[in-house]
């Protein structure tokens, strides 16, 4: 099985290690993966801010490095830009294949649960702690990685399925389980006042319920709470996801 | 200003820009479990409305008439129910402005609805709607044969145009606007009892089922 | 005119903590009644499908339903009107207050109306008009407009609403109970209830197939309204048509649970005729509803029921009220409905959202509004001409590409800055982002700078000697 690898610029730039637990837990898994690496920007700032002009010409630039490039997948560490494209990569021709790319084009989550479907990890992880399990919005109520709250359907959840094989980790979850954070791509800056006092309550949530670690398939959720947390002095550690299922998180 | 041409109009703006034609599906008459009368009661308690069973509508009268605010020498009581006397007449609603001085209001509930503990009452059984919305007591008749499971299956016995008004009363007037504390006696009654008559298994002699919890306001 | 700046406003409610916790805590109670209630119904996602399905049929042939509305209403003996905007509306009902020499009104809510500036036109022409909802008249009293479409004057402290009650209706300023309070307005509204020369109140349903109104309330204040004078008067937009009575449950099971986490409104009332002796009045009322309908990527927008539930689940909204948003529609509903009213003044609305997709999920009628917010901001930045003095993709990203905290530019500016901007100017006003955040711990290397370091090499040994 191909797999392309997709690195998002934010996480290229601020968060790397959510990258490289993802490559080395794909090729542990015995994947032939490729790092794609021309691809950076998947549109979504653009697209999020209303330029859909800007977005399109990002998007004609990226859909040569991913479409018919002969991957089975591409995984893309990040559940905003995963579902960037798979919801909205619209400013290009919707050619067969790039119909089959958006199918194909999966966050970590997706890949290891729903494709893979892996019932142990390689190396037998351990991270003998709670860990507050955060599902970003897009993944949890665009990508439907798990039961939004709102919903009214049988629950699941994607991530905690996945981190309960890591050995002695608990998962839990903020008394808000799924309450959004604040950061929302520009929104952050945009409106950094109420971003602000969104990603002070949540990271307070967990502090109230004893909760040293956190973790989420979106690493910008967990970089903003991460830095909002530092601020007001919470002592508060947080991961992606594939640094705890790749054995890298650190206590 | 010429109603006509607005009409006109805006009828011929929607028709030029309307979307394309979706289909309109049924509705299907979704039951609700358990017993109805049972649910009806543990949902109008919720809402803070009052209860009482009976065996018969005798029972239920006689049980009224014990009640103080039908002590005619100090409340102004108005009926609209078949067999209550009241002492406020029709006499007194040339100006249905009065109605504000009746302290208690008798009236028949038409239909119950054990979803939700609501009671159906129109025009006719209400007589003037004014009264019971402006009394401070509300007392409802309410036979357990009329009490309906779930919503769907109760709009589906209602003819709603034969009545000019109708309505789901829920519990007494209440309100939530001064965060959100819950308040009964908002603008209409302050208490809403339901009379529900025709239960074989009602105790004897008949109890109040008030909800433990319900606001009791030391203002009204 | 002025651009609304909800960020701004917004910012003024978070910092009285007070406030904002107050209002967080009872709009996410009604969040979590919400899901409560709706967990007791087995079919409730099957019902917010049909309920979406039926008024996607309804508006997609709303002309046949409006006609049919109307022969059956009128058929019924109620009057209805026309009214193209807000200008008419008012007219309409002005003309028939003064032909039945209308002086005191009382008036149960109505979004719909408030749309129209109704009653500010009325007190113009000295007609007194008084709310008869609590919340609604805590802000009549205070001069403000709804901060939320069933809870108004959710914003405000008790202490505030004592305050009010003190300087407007003679209450004891120290006593800030809200059954205290509940019964001062009880005891000033009763008395106006001895004389009311008509009562208003707006439509939550019309039933095509049998030409009547549904009105819901918790108060009894639109029935109180509608069935004490003799004269009556109701605004209905014109999007709120359904079929039959039949698809009527439908709507009623959903409503309330989404607004309140109640299984009812209290009072849900249907009218269908005027009473004996009275005259009743309906005002069909479009006011930009029909353009609306015409736009492909828009017209779901008026499956709207204005329940609220968007509101209560909100994060922006739940945080800044409802005030902050200085519009007649706020929160998740109001930042794509407002720009349709006025794009210039509300341009910026359909940023302030973090498109967590929560208002949409939570929607008993599935409006898109996620979607929709795309879509107004893609409106935006097209009009950047007509909307801002210079250009919108300029004034929109500038914020942006002045932070250097920001994510999304990270890898152009974000990076060199972490590692080269002193603290002290990184957090000073020109970077929003600093208020909140600490500054991201730098990486050593970028994933590139890794891939090129540790990956590559290995997997350039490697390929050498498979091929051998």
């Amino acid at each position: 099985m191909k797999v392309g690898f997709f690195v998002p610029c934010y996480i290229d730039a601020i968060h790397p290690k959510a990258a490289i637990s993802t490559y080395e837990l794909l090729k542990k898994l015995g994947l032939d993966v490729e790092f794609i690496e021309r691809g950076a920007c998947c549109a979504l700032p653009e697209l999020d801010m209303g330029f859909l002009k800007h977005a399109c010409t990002l998007e004609k630039g990226i859909a040569p490095l991913v479409v018919d490039k002969g991957y089975d997948y591409v995984v893309v560490p990040s559940g905003i830009c995963t579902d960037q494209f798979r919801s909205h990569f619209d400013g290009v021709e919707q050619t067969p294949e790039v119909v089959q790319f958006r199918k194909t084009v999966m966050d970590p989550v997706e890949f290891l649960h729903d494709v893979l479907k892996i019932t142990e990890l390689p190396g037998k992880p351990s991270f003998p702690h709670r860990v507050a399990l955060h599902n970003g919005c897009h993944s949890l109520r665009y990508l439907l990685e798990a039961r939004p709250s709102e919903l009214m359907i049988k629950p699941f959840d994607k991530c905690a399925d996945l981190l309960r094989l890591v050995d002695g980790l608990e998962v839990g979850y903020a008394t808000r389980r799924d309450e959004c954070c604040g950061f929302g791509g520009t929104y952050a800056i945009w409106d950094a006042s109420c971003s602000g006092q969104q990603g002070r309550d949540k990271v307070s949530d967990y502090d109230r319920n004893g909760f040293k670690y956190v973790t989420s398939q979106d690493m910008s959720c967990m970089i903003h709470q991460q830095t909002v947390a530092r601020k007001i002095g919470l002592d508060l550690k947080m991961f992606y996801i594939t640094e705890l299922l790749n054995g890298d998180a650190q206590p | 200003m010429n109603q006509q041409e607005a009409k006109t109009e805006i009828l011929a703006r929607i028709r030029a820009g309307k979307p394309a034609l979706h289909p309109l599906p049924d509705v299907p008459m979704y039951p609700y479990p358990g017993n109805p009368t049972e649910e009806f009661i543990r949902h109008l308690l919720n809402f803070d409305g009052r209860a009482v069973r009976f065996k018969n509508r005798q029972d239920a009268i006689a049980w009224l008439k014990t009640q103080p605010e039908m002590d005619m020498a100090k409340m102004k009581v108005y009926s609209a129910a078949t067999d209550v006397e009241g002492n406020f007449g029709e006499d007194q609603l040339t100006d249905l402005h009065n109605a504000h001085l009746i302290d208690t209001c008798v009236a028949e509930g038409e239909l119950g609805v054990g979803e939700m503990g609501s009671i159906w009452v129109t025009d006719r059984s209400l007589r003037h709607a004014a009264c019971a919305l402006l009394s401070r007591r509300l007392f409802l008749f309410l036979d357990s044969n009329d009490i309906v499971g779930g919503l769907h299956e109760t709009y589906a016995r209602i003819k709603l145009r034969d009545n000019q008004y109708g309505s789901f009363y829920t519990g007494p007037s209440a309100t939530a606007d001064i965060e959100a504390v819950h308040i009964t006696g908002a603008q209409g009654p302050l208490s809403l009892t339901a009379m529900v008559y025709n239960v074989p298994d009602a105790p004897e002699p008949p109890q109040l089922q008030v909800n433990p919890n319900a606001d009791h306001s030391v203002w009204q | 005119m002025r651009q609304v700046n909800q960020v701004k406003l917004g910012e003024e409610f978070i910092k009285s903590r007070a406030h904002r916790e107050m209002h967080d805590r009872c709009l996410w109670a009604a969040r979590m009644r919400r899901d409560a209630v709706a967990a007791s119904i087995p079919e409730w996602e099957e019902m917010r499908e049909l309920a979406s399905e039926i008024k996607l049929h309804t508006l997609s042939n709303l002309d046949f339903y409006l006609e049919q509305f109307t022969a059956n209403a009128e058929a019924n003996g109620i009057h209805v009107h026309w009214a193209r905007n807000a200008d008419e509306h008012n007219a309409i009902i002005l003309e028939i207050f003064k032909s039945h020499g209308v002086k005191v009104v009382t008036k149960g809510k109505s979004m719909t109306m408030d749309e129209c500036g109704m009653r500010e036109f009325m007190a113009k022409h000295g007609i007194e008009i008084n709310e008869a909802d609590l919340g609604e008249r805590i802000q009549q009293l205070d001069n403000q407009r709804p901060s939320h479409i069933v809870m108004p004057a959710i914003h405000k402290l008790r202490s505030d609403v004592a305050d009010l009650f003190a300087r407007k209706l003679g209450s004891d300023r120290d006593i800030d109970d809200p059954h205290y309070l509940n019964s001062v307005m009880r005891a000033d509204m009763r008395k106006r209830y001895c004389q009311v020369d008509a009562g208003m109140s707006g439509v939550n349903f019309g039933i095509a197939e049998t030409g009547g109104i549904v009105v819901c309330t918790n108060e009894g204040n639109a029935d109180i309204s509608a069935n004490l004078p003799p004269l009556y008067v109701a605004t209905m937009g014109l999007e709120k048509l359904i079929p039959r009575q039949s698809d009527l449950p439908l709507f009623i099971r959903l409503l309330s649970r989404s607004a309140l986490g109640l299984d009812m409104t209290q009072y849900t009332s249907h009218y269908h005729h005027p009473r004996q002796g009275q005259e009743m009045h309906l005002i069909i009322l479009d006011n930009g509803r029909s353009e609306r309908l015409s736009s492909p990527d828009y017209w779901p927008v008026l499956k709207c029921i204005r329940c609220g539930a968007c509101m209560n689940t909100c994060p922006v909204f739940r945080r800044t009220s409802g005030i902050s948003y200085d519009a007649i529609y706020m929160g998740p509903i109001g930042i794509v409905l407002e720009p349709s009213y006025d794009l210039y003044k509300y341009a910026r609305l359909p940023y302030s959202c973090t498109h967590c997709g929560s208002c949409g999920d939570v929607c008993p009628v599935k409006v898109p509004i996620p979607e929709l917010v795309f879509y107004w901001r893609s409106v935006v930045v097209d009009h950047n001409d007509e909307l801002f003095t210079h250009n919108a993709e300029e004034t929109l990203a500038e914020p942006i590409l002045e932070s250097a905290g920001n994510l999304a530019k990270a890898e152009k500016v974000g990076l060199w800055a972490l590692r080269h901007i002193p603290k002290s100017i990184a957090e000073s006003g020109l970077n929003p982002w600093a208020e909140a955040h600490d500054d991201p711990e730098p990486p050593e290397e970028t994933f590139r700078q890794y891939y090129n370091r540790v990956i590559k090499p290995e997997s350039d040994k490697d390929t050498p000697k498979e091929q051998s």
